[in-house]
């Protein structure tokens, strides 16, 4: 090619600025392609690292469960006494020791976690109120821990008849306030995603017994 | 403009390269942050794992302590030989790369654990109102009196408080920091909790402080002469400061403790020791051996090390050979 040191022509310069858009468009496109896959992957992988985070918490504060009180007496819907320990289905309701300041000694605090629609929000929401508050039956503040939760379902293991056969699982666990609290139970957390996330959490000062004769399997 | 289009080819080269780059070393940041986080929450569980180990390690060796001997003293295996004079029990530590043991301690992996037997302090829900109010504890007699309505069933002398509404427990404390929720001086906490502990399902029963163990405090705040105690904390591992040698002083059995601390820790001399066990008479009971026990599990990994720790009650009941432990509380912090 012949080229002149004077300058490019007009023309030149139209065929040069074409042939860079065109170049410029495909690099886009294609880019466009791998900027969503990028986004895909952060979304997906902040989601995760909030399941984890959500059931790390939940694991967390099982552990420190305690019985607070045996006398049946202790709980019931009126004011001055305290909400009664759930250990349910698709709800969880029990006491205990956590860190709420770092530095800070723990405190006794009556914790709740169920997965449901509140004020047009779906999620697994997590409460917590001190004794003196739960005593006085003030419903508490919720806090939503894991907006992609869908369902929770929760099954609770109890000694089989035969020593030797594996573990019996039922949906709910009797009589928490009396007989003490349930040493293993597994946590299942259907997502928006249809996806299913599931933990065995213990309870390290739970019990395990047999399954009441009566209640449904 | 007089370049020439050869110099300027290579000029939009560089850029390229330049644009390239900068992208590569974008994504290579990313992902090294990934990779590190990663890292992080994989040591993370397997020091979670390892100060879980550390407690049933030690639920371990007090089923084994209880079926060598039926008392327990500060020179047994699970106290790790305190330094004396018989404070606090002592750390075992167990590294867990032992076969390559190299760089400094303080780097390496391990676990650390500590055993310390309840009894040694004074059971909160069996203490009297006198007991609370000594300086060793809450030093108020008011913060006593506000514990003894919250523990006890009410009687007309307590104060109803309306506003805001306050809900007395009437009932056993089950965790220590219960306490915290009880009107009083919350700087007293921290040394409550050398010397007083809480757990729902040990019946207020007597006997309630090991001799063997009970610390200084504990004995001086249920009304023992100081320096009586001073000897009898001394005479502990004995004059060597030794534990497991021969001058150690240790009773044995509830019916002898009298006449083996006249003789091992007051030179024959009986007086202080009748003393210290008039104490029967008024609040507490000797017992020689601790059915209920802190652990307190650390485990490290990692430099700089990723710290897990784990504090856990269990209680120990023996029957012969058969030896049960059961958990009554667990934290993970």
């Amino acid at each position: 090619m012949l080229v002149r040191a004077g300058g490019f022509t007009f023309v030149e310069l139209l065929i040069a600025s074409v042939m860079i858009s065109i170049m410029f468009l495909g690099l886009t496109t294609h880019l466009a392609g791998g900027m969503r896959v990028w986004h895909r992957v952060t979304e997906t992988s902040e989601s995760l690292q909030r399941q984890r985070m959500a059931l790390e918490r939940l694991q967390r504060e099982l552990a420190g469960a305690i019985v607070y009180d045996r006398r049946p007496e202790s709980y019931g819907e009126q004011s001055g006494v305290l909400p009664s320990l759930a250990f349910e289905e698709d709800a969880l309701r029990w006491i205990s020791v956590v860190a709420t300041q770092a530095r800070q000694p723990a405190r006794v605090r009556m914790l709740s976690y169920t997965c449901g629609q509140r004020e047009g929000e779906r999620g697994l929401r997590r409460t917590s109120q001190s004794i003196g508050e739960a005593r006085s039956q003030q419903a508490p503040a919720s806090q939503l821990v894991l907006p992609e939760c869908e369902t929770l379902s929760l099954r609770y293991a109890f000694l089989p008849q035969d020593e030797s056969a594996p573990l019996e699982w039922d949906t709910r666990w009797p009589d928490p306030e009396k007989e003490g609290l349930p040493r293993l139970m597994a946590v299942s957390i259907e997502l928006t995603s249809g996806r299913r996330i599931q933990q065995i959490v213990m309870i390290p000062s739970g019990v395990l017994k047999q399954r009441p004769a009566e209640s449904p399997s | 403009m007089r370049t020439s289009s050869a110099g300027s080819l290579l000029v939009v080269t560089l850029w390229l390269v330049a644009i390239l780059s900068a992208l590569a070393i974008a994504v290579a940041r990313y992902l090294s942050i990934e990779v590190r986080v990663a890292k992080y929450h994989e040591t993370r569980e397997q020091t979670k794992a390892l100060a879980r180990g550390g407690v049933y390690l030690a639920i371990q060796r007090l089923r084994q302590d209880a079926q060598a001997e039926p008392y327990d003293w500060l020179g047994d295996d699970w106290a790790a030989a305190p330094k004396a004079p018989a404070e606090q029990p002592g750390r075992w530590v167990i590294f867990t790369d032992e076969a390559e043991a190299s760089g400094d301690a303080a780097s390496r992996s391990r676990v650390e654990i500590q055993i310390t037997d309840l009894e040694r302090s004074i059971n909160l829900n069996a203490a009297t109102k006198e007991t609370l109010a000594r300086p060793e504890l809450t030093g108020s007699a008011e913060m006593a009196q506000a514990i003894i309505d919250d523990r006890d069933p009410p009687d007309e002398s307590e104060p109803t408080v309306d506003d805001p509404p306050y809900y007395p427990k009437n009932g056993p404390f089950a965790a220590l920091e219960e306490l915290l929720d009880i009107p009083g001086d919350a700087d007293v906490f921290p040394r409550l909790r050398q010397v007083i502990f809480a757990v729902l399902d040990a019946v207020p029963a007597l006997p309630e402080v090991n001799v063997n163990t009970a610390q200084r405090d504990v004995l001086v705040a249920l009304g023992a002469d100081p320096t009586t105690v001073e000897r009898l904390l001394a005479s502990r591992p004995g004059p060597d400061s030794l534990w497991g040698t021969e001058d150690d002083c240790k009773a044995d059995d509830i019916s002898r403790i009298i006449e083996t601390f006249t003789n091992c820790a007051f030179g024959g001399d009986r007086r202080p020791v009748e003393e210290l066990h008039l104490l029967n008479g008024r609040s507490a009971v000797f017992a020689v051996t601790s059915s209920m026990f802190r652990i307190h599990s650390e485990a490290f990994m990692g430099s700089p090390p990723v710290i897990h720790r784990i504090d856990a009650v269990v209680k120990r009941s023996a029957q012969g050979q058969d030896v049960t432990v059961d958990i009554l509380s667990w934290r993970d912090a």
